[in-house]
């Protein structure tokens, strides 16, 4: 059925040609200086860039267009030209040689005016992401960055509780909230989730870029260096700048359908045989309104839906154990729950060989169906279905006033593979009549999104002003289906509503500059101020998910012995009897309450937020700043920066910046930086607190559920533990490099840094009563086990990036080359030394506590030190196809586990080679169909050694164990 | 003008099909849980437990035996005793009459019952596949008796010939 819709749908773009009347023009482009001809020059209709055309080697072309077209003229090294057609069959071009028009100019990282990428004091990349997302086989933003650039990275998580509804981003190998994210240069809001496990090992929060329409962005601009001094809090790793679409009067969009081929790669027998899977589907849609000739309205929409991709890991754990396999299994009372009927039904037959057969768990699985792979763990990429709406318009107020606003909404559906199967010989989590051959929860999340900026631009007095709001908010409701409160039993619920969270951020700015042509060079002054408010929410979920029911308990009725209806002891979960010290039966009271099953309590996998994790925490930030840029020669500049900020919940920051650029030649220039910066903990990380109940036997022998709980600094549990509030992490940046323009076809850079941050964030391994000693008991819990976010230790990273880039044009055709890399080093250079309030761990392990390899491992080596990006693209006609390849440097996790010879389960793997590539052709004016593949050689990363093979197969650092995809895209235009 | 309505079916194109993709997208499947076995499990909750002496001078080996309705009908039949030996396997069965009238006719031979668990073994449970005979339980004249080799060590009248200590339905 959905096949035929989509059918449809591509009948109804393949029935709307253009049938405006046009003529033909042709004519000839030269160069202004030497009158030569210029072979490749790029011609468009500024109404409908896909329809265009390039000169030939003489410098002739020829297009068709109505009389009202705009051609547009453009060529790398030349001005841009725009010609009306009008009546005119014949238009000859000259174009101007100029040396700005060799890149964009760029806005990130600078108060002034724009600069070129030769022009900037810090490296910045701009990828122009609306001339090439039809070509790209990624169809959501977080993922074509990472094929795009090489310093920023998306490690998509397979699993793991809620680490997989969000993609976390990351710039020069630093966390997530290392990175500061600005759409139109205004602060985007954060993911209102915590991350808890990301690529380099601390928890974080994220902007979601899922929740961002490609469709709606003209351009990206990836600032790669420290910028807190000029843009506040997280700005520490880099800024990425999203400009939004200002076109008008053209629909353009895109209809997309792919999916894996999903061979399993080298799992073997550790994995399904393979059917194509995760197929996805996208629609995406823009187009721009004119308000008369004052302003525009530029509109996207995106509707995605992907379907999960299943790579699970079929381990050979066992499934049904004895107590299972012989009907030994009692409930609270003593009745027996019959868990093989099988068994029964093949005794009651008197055929005993059968029975023997059944009495094993492959007999059992053979006699109803199953195979072991029916119980493996599942992992893969979530099932999402996602859909955003954008907008981004301006209107002139008067000569020197623009009204601007911009935003959108989006809403998610995610279903994750975040769970462990829970076997049926997991006697604590098992319920036949609900579950009789175990179960495997899924998460789920629905998450909305909300942002709009507001502003007014214009020019008061000397300065030019900005005033602006920006507002965003993203909550996200958790729930988890296919799972139950096994300590309710069978009354426990399926599906349940595990709480909702949510941030909400508004940003007040007012930003003033000035441009002092006279001084010296030119100088530009801007300063300004920001008051910024956050707001963060955990609201419980439904009481089931929180609660300990008592399924497990029984309530004695009469004074006596703790016996079944066969006069014998009852049984524990284990299906062992409840004894005394002497190997009697209990004896009880009418009225105790006896814990007779360890029933696990809350909901199986993930346990919901009850009243105690409840939170409802704001932040106010105000900031004022100080932004100088100072043209010292033609050939100088140098800039700095100053920005105070205080913070209502720890006080105030002073950060600064200085950096220079120096032109040695034309095209040759150097360039460096310094800066100081912070983070400001988020509110996530500050008030986040969960409960996860696990079973600890007591001194009778009876298993007691105890509270395994991450609190939050500000709690009672840190205090008297001595943990400290959670302070800044500080950051120093330095910058160094070159970028060089070699002529009109070739241009690289190196840029190299550092990045030293001080008190990183991390999680702590988890304290218990005794460990601590002090009387903590009282605070946690006999048995309560506690973590917290700490500022861990002082981290370093560092390395070198390279970009390339080479344009040449030859008869009819242009070909592209771009090659980057970046060489880095991530070092923990200083483990916290603590004074907390222990009594019985050696210093030497309460620092273990704060820090440990496995955590350590994931920071500095988790994550590929290296990594190449090589890309091809050629245009010859209506032909364009794009080839690209990656490296992913080799990684190596380190484990806290070791084997009998005390030997870690440490693990490198090997580096690895991707290869992308896609082919278009421009079916007519108003139609491009494209084909490709990401990953097309399906390589699939090394398989995890044996002992670390829990929840994955595979290592999920590099490239991801989803394997080939192919695409089949229809782009329109009109 | 043209172009205007052009663009307006383009629009309108767009936004049905949009709507048709989102509509038909919405629906995402979740992995549904293996369900697959045999009827007939699941907690059993109706019974009647009688109980079984010992006889003096035998080790004095005593406990219960229940009889258990399951859910597809047939009769589970569970002995638990106190006092057996590791190692020994005790004889069982239902025999005719009272333990008192001694009859060693037989009714239904049990499994045997292994000494370290005082449970029937390999399984816990001996089926009896008559359908009826739970409901006929009360009526039923008879015995069970434990065996150490050819010795009798525990006896209890059930059906008509002893109320059960316990029963539940």
């Amino acid at each position: 059925m959905k096949r035929k819709l989509y059918l449809c749908f591509a009948a109804i773009i393949l029935a709307l040609p253009s049938l405006a009347q046009e003529i033909t023009v042709s004519g000839t482009v030269t160069a202004l200086g030497d009158q030569s001809p210029l072979a490749g020059v790029n011609i468009v209709l500024k109404n409908a860039p896909s329809r265009g055309t390039l000169t030939d080697a003489q410098g002739k072309y020829t297009i068709s267009a109505a009389p009202n077209s705009v051609i547009v003229f453009s060529f790398i090294g030349f001005l841009t030209k725009e010609v009306v057609v009008g009546t005119q069959n014949t238009i000859d071009i000259t174009l101007e040689e100029s040396a700005k028009e060799l890149g964009e100019l760029v806005v990130t990282g600078s108060r002034g005016v724009g600069r070129t990428t030769l022009e900037t004091a810090v490296p910045v990349d701009i990828i122009s992401l609306e001339d090439i997302m039809g070509d790209l086989p990624q169809i959501d933003l977080a993922q074509m960055l990472t094929t795009l650039a090489p310093s920023f990275n998306a490690v998509r998580s397979q699993g793991g509780d809620l680490d997989s509804h969000v993609d976390p981003i990351q710039l020069r190998n630093l966390a997530p909230n290392q990175t500061l994210v600005l759409i139109n240069g205004k602060r985007r809001h954060t993911s209102a989730q915590l991350i808890i496990s990301t690529a380099v090992g601390s928890p974080s929060t994220s902007v979601d870029l899922m929740l961002i329409p490609a469709a709606s962005i003209d351009h990206i601009e990836i600032l790669r260096d420290g910028a807190a001094a000029q843009y506040g809090s997280d700005a520490v790793a880099g800024v990425i700048n999203i400009v939004m679409k200002k076109g008008t009067d053209k629909l353009t969009g895109s209809f997309t359908g792919g999916g894996y081929v999903n061979t399993g790669g080298d799992g073997g027998k550790y994995t399904l045989d393979g059917e194509p899977d995760g197929y996805n589907y996208q629609l995406t849609a823009n187009y721009g309104f004119n308000l008369g000739k004052k302003g525009f309205i530029n509109i996207s929409g995106e509707l995605t839906q992907r379907r999960p991709t299943l790579r699970p890991f079929v381990n050979d754990w066992n499934v049904y154990d004895d107590t299972y396999l012989t009907n030994q299994r009692t409930d609270k009372y003593g009745n027996p729950v019959i868990t093989n009927p099988e068994l029964i039904s093949a005794l009651a037959a008197g055929n005993t060989t059968l029975a023997a057969t059944l009495a094993t768990p492959q007999g059992l699985m053979d006699a109803r169906g199953l195979q072991q792979s029916d119980f493996a763990v599942y992992a893969g990429s979530p099932a999402i279905t996602l859909g955003t709406t954008y907008y981004n318009a301006e209107f002139d107020i008067n000569e020197n006033t623009t009204l601007y606003a911009f935003g959108g909404m989006g809403y998610k559906f995610l279903q994750s593979y975040s769970c462990y199967y829970r076997r049926p010989e997991q006697t604590d989590r098992f319920n036949y009549l609900l579950y009789p051959n175990g179960f495997r929860p899924q998460m789920t999340s629905n998450t909305s999104d909300i942002s709009t900026t507001v502003g007014i631009r214009g020019k008061v007095g000397i300065f030019k002003v900005d005033f602006s709001n920006s507002f965003g908010r993203n909550k996200t409701r958790i729930g988890m289906v296919n799972t139950f409160n096994a300590s309710l039993g069978s009354n426990s619920p399926i599906n349940m509503n595990l709480g909702t969270h949510s941030f909400t951020q508004s940003t007040t700015n007012l930003d003033l500059s000035k441009y002092f042509p006279e001084v010296m060079k030119g100088l530009n002054i801007a300063f300004g101020a920001e008051m910024r408010i956050e707001n963060y929410k955990i609201m419980k979920g439904q009481e089931e998910g929180y609660t300990y029911g008592d399924a497990g308990i029984l309530n004695v009725t009469q004074d006596g012995l703790l016996v079944g209806p066969d006069g014998k002891a009852l049984e524990d979960g284990s299906s062992q009897p409840i004894l005394d010290a002497d190997g009697n039966p209990l004896t009880v009271q009418r009225g105790d309450d006896i814990t007779v099953k360890s029933y696990s309590a809350n909901c199986q996998c993930f346990a919901g937020f009850g009243p105690k994790n409840e939170r409802d925490e704001f932040r106010t930030d105000l900031a004022v700043y100080v932004d100088a840029e100072l043209n010292l020669t033609e050939d100088l500049m140098v800039a700095g920066a100053a920005r105070l900020e205080n913070y209502s919940d720890f006080g105030d920051v002073i950060t600064g910046k200085v950096a220079a650029r120096y032109s040695i030649l034309d095209n040759l220039s150097l360039r460096g930086s310094v800066s100081t910066g912070f983070r400001a903990p988020s509110l996530q990380e500050l008030n986040y607190t969960t409960t996860a109940t696990v079973f600890i036997t007591d001194e009778n022998g009876i298993p007691q559920p105890v509270d395994y709980t991450t609190y939050p600094t500000n709690s009672t549990a840190a205090r008297v533990l001595g943990i400290q509030q959670l302070s800044e992490e500080r950051s120093k940046s330095y910058g160094f490099g070159l970028a060089y323009q070699l002529s009109n076809k070739l241009e690289f850079s190196v840029d190299a840094y550092q990045i030293d941050v001080d008190d990183r964030i991390f999680l702590t391994g988890a304290f218990n009563a005794a460990e601590v000693g002090n009387n903590y008991a009282e605070v946690i819990g006999t048995q309560g086990e506690a973590q917290f976010f700490v500022n861990g230790g002082d981290i370093r990273s560092k390395g070198i990036e390279i970009v390339g880039n080479y344009t040449a044009s030859f008869d009819k055709s242009v070909l592209t080359f771009n090659a980057s890399a970046i060489v880095s080093k991530n070092e923990v250079i200083n483990k916290k030394t603590l004074d907390l309030n222990v009594a019985n761990l050696s210093d030497e392990d309460l620092v273990n506590k704060y820090l440990n390899r496995q955590v350590i491992g994931q920071f500095e080596t988790g994550t590929p030190r290296t990594k190449f990006i090589g890309f091809v693209q050629y245009k010859i006609g209506k032909f364009s196809t794009l080839f690209r390849g990656t490296y992913y440097g080799k990684v190596t996790e380190l484990s806290t586990s070791t084997n009998s010879t005390g030997e870690y389960w440490d693990q490198t793997f090997n580096g690895q080679t991707i290869f992308d590539m896609s082919v278009s052709y421009d079916i007519t004016k108003n139609l491009k169909f494209s084909v490709g593949g990401n990953n097309i050689l399906d390589q699939y990363p090394d398989l995890l050694r044996e002992e670390n093979r829990g929840f994955y197969l595979y290592s999920n650092n590099q490239q991801g164990s989803n394997g080939a995809y192919y695409y089949g895209r229809v782009l329109f235009s009109f | 003008m043209k172009n205007i309505l052009l663009k307006k079916i383009a629009s309108i194109s767009l936004l049905v099909s949009g709507l048709i993709v989102a509509l038909s997208a919405c629906e995402q499947e979740g992995v549904s849980p293996k369900l697959d076995t045999a009827p007939g499990g699941g907690t059993v909750t109706t019974f009647k437990a009688y109980t079984l002496d010992s006889i003096p001078g035998s080790g004095n080996v005593y406990g219960r035996v229940v009889f258990w309705l399951d859910n597809a009908g047939n009769t589970l039949v569970q002995v638990s005793l106190y006092n057996t030996k590791t190692g020994m396997s005790y004889p069982s069965g239902i025999f005719e009459g009272t333990v008192a009238g001694g009859s060693s006719g037989s009714v239904s031979a049990l499994t045997a019952v292994d000494g370290e668990k005082g449970e029937f073994s390999p399984y816990k449970y001996f089926v009896i596949a008559d359908d009826g005979f739970f409901d006929s339980l009360d009526e039923l004249d008879a015995h069970v008796t434990i065996f150490l080799e050819d010795t009798p060590v525990a006896v209890g009248d059930v059906g008509m010939n002893a109320a059960p200590v316990l029963t539940g339905e």
